[in-house]
């Protein structure tokens, strides 16, 4: 599979997806105007990902800001995960958050109750 | 008054707002969290005009954008127009989303995060019902009747620090 690596921007987070390691990275802020264009993709080498996952997956998500399009996608990218967690693998979700930002842990948390993988919450 | 703005609303404009924004409360040292309820706030204001407010000739929405800061709150008022259509709806949405509380208003919101579509022009159309929850229902609308059965659609919303 093809690693996907892209750089942030103003409006985009940056993106490592490494099927080789097993590792899946979203760091800063996403508020994209056509979200399936951007998270389409990534959504479909997910997907691609889960037909033959690593017995040990990471998902790394450190999202300073996202707009509800994104957090959508950000669900659909979480129950995929879900479903390789699912098949008896390892998947690990690292949710970072600012110290002074308890709001966002909550969000995590949110989203956690959604699913049946237990996040890792990471004060940064 | 912090930012001032009349003219055409875009992705553009959203970015340069969103990075005005994050440099002032970086010399104020606000907290993470104060920040980000704010840029989120701003952020689904502008993209609901560039997606839903009504075009100009050369295809883009225009409207007005304010905001302010004093030591409790960060207030900022956003108003662009709508057509007869579209004034129904907001309305309807508006009336909806104020009569409901805070938890349930939360409770809405996840499990619509939890549904699988977003429409590729409009989004997620979760951005009022995030507005209400951010605010904590700290929002005030109205509508101006306009030329040509338009109306203007002005938005005003308070985050307290």
């Amino acid at each position: 599979m093809n690693k996907i690596e892209l750089s942030p921007t103003d409006e985009l987070p940056y993106v490592k997806f490494d099927a080789d390691l097993g590792y899946l990275e979203i760091s800063g802020r996403s508020f994209p105007q056509d979200v399936n264009k951007f998270y389409g993709p990534l959504l479909n080498w997910i997907k691609e990902y889960g037909k033959h996952p690593l017995n040990d997956t990471l998902f790394k998500c450190n999202i300073e800001y996202f707009n509800t399009s994104s957090q959508k996608f950000l669900a659909e990218i979480l129950k995929e995960l879900n479903r390789i967690h699912k098949m008896s693998l390892s998947v690990k979700v690292e949710w970072m958050y600012c110290s002074d930002d308890e709001d966002l842990m909550t969000i995590g948390k949110e989203f956690e109750k959604f699913l049946d993988l237990k996040f890792d919450y990471k004060s940064i | 008054m912090l930012f001032d703005y009349s003219g055409v609303i875009d992705q553009e404009l959203l970015k340069r707002v969103v990075n005005f924004h994050e440099e002032i409360f970086s010399k104020i040292n606000a907290c993470h969290s104060f920040k980000r309820k704010v840029i989120t706030s701003i952020i689904e204001t502008l993209q609901n005009v560039t997606r839903y407010g009504l075009k100009n000739n050369t295809g883009y929405p225009e409207g007005k954008f304010a905001s302010c800061y004093d030591e409790n709150d960060f207030v900022f008022e956003c108003s662009n127009e709508i057509n007869s259509g579209q004034l129904n709806s907001i309305q309807q949405q508006l009336t909806e989303l104020s009569a409901n509380s805070i938890d349930a208003l939360k409770g809405q919101y996840m499990t619509r995060i939890n549904e699988d579509w977003v429409d590729p022009e409009k989004g997620a159309k979760l951005g009022l019902l995030y507005l209400f929850i951010n605010s904590e229902k700290n929002i005030s609308f109205s509508f101006q009747n306009k030329e040509e059965n338009n109306y203007l659609f002005i938005l005003k919303i308070s985050l307290k620090r």
